[in-house]
């Protein structure tokens, strides 16, 4: 069990570091990083003919004559310490901005998140209980529909059938509970879809092994081989889904949070890429990649716990 | 129920099964070809021209003349869907053509070779894996600029590591194999049993991805157009135009409803082509196994 904790620790440290060198790099290798364009845009206006002082005051303020290993290991060495550096646009730390943008992205994932396994749990296992009756059949085209769907374009049906049709949620914004409902159900609709999917053919295939049979044998009620016998097995299929989804949840809160304009971390980082804000990328950019990381480590790490076979360090 | 009973069952379920197999491989197929020649007839049967601005029939909603509508800058929404639908079929073959073939040859080298390639190479897909793929595809946008071009560079940088990945887990259990086996005591080189004995086998999951991928890259491209960071105006691509018609939905719905369907109806009829194929191809369904 330790060993195997600990080999997803130095994994995920691993990932964590390539997403910092990838992020680094990427965006230092980009026109935007040049001293006369973070001035134009961040700085002086982009009519503006920028002077020789302003040329080395930029220079020297973001390292960019130093070689990118360099650049690469004062930036690390901020970021380990909390300090991703300053916004080019708000002139304010980057670290200070991301704190408070970054509770309503975790709400709004979180709340999706819980939304859409309280949808996709239950109606997976009716599905593969009631398998091919019209129930199942419903559950699954409409699963299908689900995924299909660009969260950007169910966003705006949503909107127009209930903001602007029967003005039951607002619009945009952050205005209390109901400006988080729409955002939710958009989120929360694909990833269910594909949770619900995986929910149902995982028990379907659990519910074909031998021991249900046994337990069939031995008279025990139906209820109680799905809830007792069954249940178990098949989640285990479901919880790598969903940290899997979580990584496309990061990517849709972009999305969504764009429509709604809903004041999270994804909205930030499009804002910042249109405003050439290359720290404030870098900082969003890592924290997603991080979070991403650590969710799936503790994805892993339930895993073990719900899994003997794991637990007990059989994994190959 | 009695063994005969049992298999007799059996058989009726897979043969029921492998009929509405065959039906969803049809009409999966047939939508994906009408989607395909709508793309490649697009200048042919596009009743306006897509891109020629006239303020005069600004947002009108559909009729004979425009049956979809036009957008908030007079431009025939029918005919912007069905060049858009050229913009981003072109896009996902150009992306699922390179990546899948730079996947495939990665695959298969570094599961055949294996060793110290094979690990670093591996370990590094394992690390692409672990960013959010949409997120790295934006990263590499910014560093390139915005534009269609920009978005094809990016999802195919992001999309071979899947291919990568299946193809070597194939080649894995492939090169144990008998027949390689055989192929390598007849004195064959590497490269002569990677490309004549192990590559044809790996074909069919390869089509099952790419078909799956393309449904993938349709949304992707969409939604890094919505943002602003693909297709830039006066370009036709479908999500650039939902982006373009939202702030008229209270007024015009049409101008995203259309480009939206499209998307959905696109996306849709790959991932049935790509599961129906996979159902074709699973050897365990063809021989009795159900689900």
């Amino acid at each position: 069990m330790w060993k195997f904790i600990l080999k997803r620790l130095a994994a995920t440290i691993l990932v964590v570091v390539a997403a910092s060198i990838l992020t680094f790099g990427i965006l230092h290798l980009t026109p935007g990083s040049t001293p006369v364009t973070i001035l134009k845009y961040a700085f002086i206006g982009l009519e503006e003919i920028p002077t020789e002082a302003e040329i080395t005051e930029i220079t020297e303020r973001y390292m960019l004559n130093e070689p990118l290993y360099k650049q690469y290991y004062c930036w690390l060495k901020q970021a380990v310490q909390g300090d991703l550096g300053d916004s080019c646009v708000y002139k304010l730390p980057v670290a200070e901005l991301i704190g408070l943008r970054f509770p309503a992205t975790v709400l709004l994932a979180g709340l999706s998140v819980a939304l859409s396994l309280l949808m996709a749990i239950p109606l997976g296992i009716l599905c593969a209980v009631k398998r091919n009756t019209f129930f199942d059949h419903l559950g699954r085209i409409s699963a299908l529909f689900a995924v299909a769907m660009p969260s950007f374009w169910l966003a705006y049906l949503l909107i127009i059938i209930f903001s602007l049709g029967f003005d039951f949620f607002p619009v945009a914004g952050f205005r209390g509970i109901s400006s988080l409902v729409l955002p939710c159900v958009t989120l929360a609709a694909g990833m269910g879809a594909v949770t619900m999917r995986m929910m149902r053919s995982s028990m379907l295939e659990v519910m074909s092994q031998d021991y249900i049979l046994t337990a069939r044998a031995k008279g025990l009620y139906e209820t109680g081989i799905i809830s007792r016998h069954a249940l178990k097995n098949a989640f285990l299929p479901v919880v790598t889904v969903v940290g899997l989804q979580f990584g496309h949840m990061l990517g849709g809160s972009v999305i969504v949070e764009t429509v709604f304009a809903w004041p999270g971390i994804g909205k930030l980082l499009i804002d910042s890429i249109f405003a050439k804000d290359i720290p404030m990328v870098q900082g969003c950019v890592l924290l997603m990649a991080t979070t991403y990381a650590l969710v799936n480590l503790l994805v892993d790490l339930s895993y073990a716990l719900m899994d003997p076979r794991i637990r007990y360090g059989r994994e190959s | 129920m009695d063994a005969a009973l049992v298999a007799n069952k059996r058989n009726k379920e897979v043969v029921v099964r492998s009929v509405k197999r065959d039906k969803l491989l049809g009409f999966s197929s047939a939508v994906v070809l009408i989607i395909v020649l709508v793309g490649v007839l697009a200048p042919l049967i596009m009743p306006h021209d897509p891109i020629s601005v006239s303020f005069a029939d600004k947002v009108k909603p559909p009729s004979f003349q425009y049956p979809f509508g036009t957008d908030p800058l007079g431009r025939c929404v029918l005919s912007r869907v069905i060049q858009g639908t050229r913009t981003s079929l072109v896009a996902a073959a150009v992306i699922v053509s390179i990546s899948g073939v730079g996947g495939v040859l990665v695959g298969l080298i570094s599961g055949y070779k294996g060793g110290k390639a094979d690990s670093l190479i591996m370990r590094s897909v394992d690390v692409m894996l672990a960013f959010p793929s949409i997120i790295l595809a934006m990263a590499l946008i910014v560093s390139m600029g915005p534009g269609l071009g920009s978005v094809i560079v990016a999802l195919t940088l992001v999309h071979w590591t899947g291919y990568a990945r299946l193809v070597r887990a194939e080649v894995l259990t492939l090169k144990e194999s008998e027949f390689v086996e055989a192929a390598r005591a007849m004195g064959n080189s590497s490269s002569r049993i990677i490309f004549k004995y192990i590559l044809p086998n790996v074909i069919a999951p390869v089509m099952v991805m790419a078909s799956l991928d393309i449904a993938h890259i349709v949304l992707s491209m969409a939604s890094l157009s919505f943002l602003g960071l693909g297709a830039q105006p006066p370009e036709a691509e479908w999500g650039a135009m939902i982006n373009q018609g939202r702030e008229f939905i209270r007024t015009a719905p049409h101008v995203t409803l259309f480009p939206g369907l499209a998307l959905m109806v696109t996306i849709l009829a790959f991932s049935l082509l790509g599961d129906s194929l996979r159902d074709y191809f699973d050897p365990r369904l063809r021989e009795g196994y159900i689900e």
